[in-house]
């Protein structure tokens, strides 16, 4: 094949923790795709304080690349996590588009990289690669959930990798310094998002367990369903309240005879509680305003302007 | 034949040492290894004179560019390029200082420091401050036509180039200095003012070499958009990148912390795998003019280039002019506070053996007291 190169540099990013096995074939891997196709590029490895011999596997692997390519390694400095790293390797980047490569599965067909990238460049500045069927319960339950109450266009799923443009990071960037997750940052960056659904489910994210807080702190930032859950439920008690005092306000008025202090008591109760309520009502909605006035920086998103 | 003085290097150093002493009477002889004054690191770098911005972990040097800074412009204003903007921006992320840390040090300092909004240079989130600071680019060409001319009436300073020493010998109070052209010059005075070859001239003397760490530097030439004319960008203070006027010559240079160095040696004799391409001219003991050598490398604009349009607004354009390569030591003590301190070695005192080392242009006043 004697393609013109493509002269858009291209950065990859992967994440790498205790990888030791799959380091080496996922490098080569990308390594060929990418010297292939791209005048120039660079990769960059997030290392989450391996304690294993990853990084001296990457060492190798470079000693025998005669090709001056620059890879670079960012060491944390304890282990943080996906997200925190892959946004460490991201905002060390330069590339026009990045490669984003959670974990170092290789259950994707040989030219898929490229082939995402080709469909970036049709006009959408996310591309993702994930597997038709998603794979534990467990996930599939938060991806119904969220994207159900995102909001947004696009349902986010258990990627293999992704595309991104230089365009769509700083979008990103613009909305909130550093993502909390950015699967979800991407989805509501309000920018044209593709997603590659492979035939198979193998594999996907050997290396990511469903994380729960990170699970639910998304639901929060990018979701309404917190508030949601919490205004229904303080909204139900609040109606409970209002029955109760109407049924105590019944007997007395109607001359019922109960227990004697009965009637007082529950006045008290139910004109109590439904003001607590009504304050956590209150309370809720503030506090969703607040989230939204820290975590948003922009008020509203575009996609692109057309001109007719 | 005998002489007050021997200067190895026709460099600004070299030349500021003749010229005061020439003045003085003193009977003068440079020796220059290339075929020209000022073709290897005076001429080769940023072109920036320090006011202190640039070292915002090492107050010292700091301040000590900032008092230097005024006595250069007074001295040498002919040659300076002042009617820009020098804008110094922090990085958002991976930075070693931050645009609080960096108000404060220019506040202690006591140097101009302007808040711009980062937003009008810099693409979302990669800056957190930027500022307007006061700092001049120098001509080096300028700068050594005012030197030859100073020194053309003194018939007692004589600059030779393509010559350099091959020998040197203590004989008695004086130095046998053999040259590469056989001649054979002596004096009681030896300044070894010549940057990147400071250790090569040791070896040939025996001396203990400075700790050094060398790396082979590229500068890149560019045109600029218009927006971008009359600003130099500096982003502080780690992997970043400055795109600056490079003196009077109408064109800006392009310099990065991570891809302007090519390749590195820690040996006391800077080995690199380009001397075996270079033909012979180039090895360990005798470094070779980079920017002349047929074994420079490839340039490193796709990545630089690539790093600066990361940050830099869209209209903000540059395009590739030219490389200019050098070999640049840095002493091994400044890494972690990344200081550049002039370094003046008296390694003899009858006769006596000045080396100097410095990677900046405005505090060649060092010199004065050891010239005296």
């Amino acid at each position: 094949m004697n393609r013109e190169k493509e002269s858009n540099f291209a950065s990859a990013v992967f994440y790498l923790h205790n990888n030791e096995g799959q380091i080496t074939p996922f490098l080569e891997r990308v390594w060929a795709e990418l010297e292939q196709h791209f005048k120039q590029f660079e990769i960059i490895a997030v290392n989450d304080a391996s304690q294993d011999g990853s990084v001296e596997e990457i060492r190798r692997f470079m000693a025998q690349k005669d090709r001056a390519m620059p890879l670079t390694i960012v060491n944390m400095s304890l282990y943080q996590g996906v997200e925190l790293c892959m946004n460490a390797g991201l905002d060390l980047s330069i590339g026009d588009f990045i490669f984003e490569f959670d974990s170092l599965s290789l259950c994707y067909p040989e030219g898929q990289i490229f082939d995402a990238y080709r469909n970036a460049l049709t006009g959408y500045d996310i591309v993702s690669v994930r597997p038709r069927r998603g794979r534990s319960l467990t996930s599939r339950l938060f991806y119904g959930i969220f994207n159900r109450s995102s909001g947004s266009n696009y349902k986010i799923g258990t990627d293999i990798f992704r595309v991104l443009s230089r365009r769509a990071l700083n979008r990103v960037h613009a909305i909130s310094a550093t993502p909390a997750y950015r699967k979800a940052a991407y989805a509501a960056s309000g920018l044209k998002l593709c997603a590659i659904e492979l035939p198979s489910s193998a594999g996907a994210d050997a290396n990511q367990p469903l994380r729960f807080s990170l699970a639910m702190n998304s639901l929060v930032l990018y979701t309404d369903v917190g508030y949601r859950v919490c205004a229904g439920i303080s909204l139900l008690m609040l109606l409970c309240t209002l029955a109760e005092l109407v049924y105590t306000l019944v007997i007395f008025l109607g001359g019922g005879h109960p227990i004697e202090g009965w009637t007082t008591t529950m006045l008290v109760l139910s004109v109590g509680f439904f003001g607590v309520f009504l304050i956590l009502s209150l309370v809720l909605k503030y506090l969703s305003l607040v989230v939204d006035l820290i975590f948003r920086q922009q008020k509203y998103l575009v996609e692109g302007i057309e001109k007719l | 034949m005998n002489w007050d003085k021997i200067i190895f290097g026709a460099g600004l150093y070299g030349l500021y040492a003749a010229l005061q002493c020439g003045q003085r009477g003193e009977k003068i002889l440079v020796l220059e290894r290339d075929a020209a004054p000022f073709m290897r690191a005076t001429y080769i770098n940023q072109a920036r004179v320090h006011m202190g911005y640039h070292y915002p972990r090492s107050f010292s040097t700091a301040i000590k560019s900032a008092h230097y800074f005024e006595r250069f412009h007074r001295d040498y204003e002919f040659c300076e390029l002042t009617s820009f903007d020098q804008v110094y921006a922090t990085s958002a992320r991976y930075s070693w200082t931050n645009a609080a840390e960096f108000r404060r040090f220019c506040r202690a300092a006591n140097i101009l420091c302007e808040d711009l909004p980062p937003e009008r240079f810099f693409n979302p989130g990669l800056c957190d401050g930027a500022f307007l600071t006061r700092e001049y680019t120098y001509d080096a060409q300028i700068l050594k036509q005012y030197f030859l001319d100073k020194l053309a009436p003194l018939k007692n300073v004589v600059i030779r180039c393509s010559e350099q020493p091959s020998e040197i010998e203590k004989e008695e109070e004086h130095w046998q200095v053999k040259t590469s052209k056989g001649e054979r010059e002596s004096a009681p005075f030896l300044l070894n003012a010549t940057y990147a070859g400071v250790n090569d001239i040791h070896a040939m003397m025996g001396f203990e070499p400075f700790k050094i760490k060398y790396e082979l530097c590229e500068l890149i030439l560019c045109t600029v958009a218009k927006p971008l004319e009359n600003i130099g960008i500096t982003v502080m203070d780690g992997p970043f990148f400055s795109i600056m006027p490079f003196g009077k010559t109408g064109l800006h240079s392009l310099t990065s912390v991570t891809f302007t160095p090519h390749v590195t040696s820690y040996d006391p004799l800077p080995t690199f795998d380009c001397q075996q391409r270079s033909g012979g001219l180039c090895r360990p003991g005798s470094l070779y003019n980079c920017n002349e050598c047929p074994a420079k490398p490839a340039s490193a604009w796709p990545y630089m280039s690539q790093l600066a349009k990361k940050y830099l607004r869209e209209e903000f354009g540059f395009s590739y002019k030219g490389s200019l390569f050098s070999m640049k030591p840095i002493l091994k003590a400044s890494e972690i506070d990344d200081s550049r301190p002039t370094v003046v070695r008296v390694l003899s005192d009858s006769p006596r053996f000045v080396s100097v080392l410095s990677g900046k242009i405005n505090t060649v006043y060092d010199l004065d007291e050891v010239l005296s």
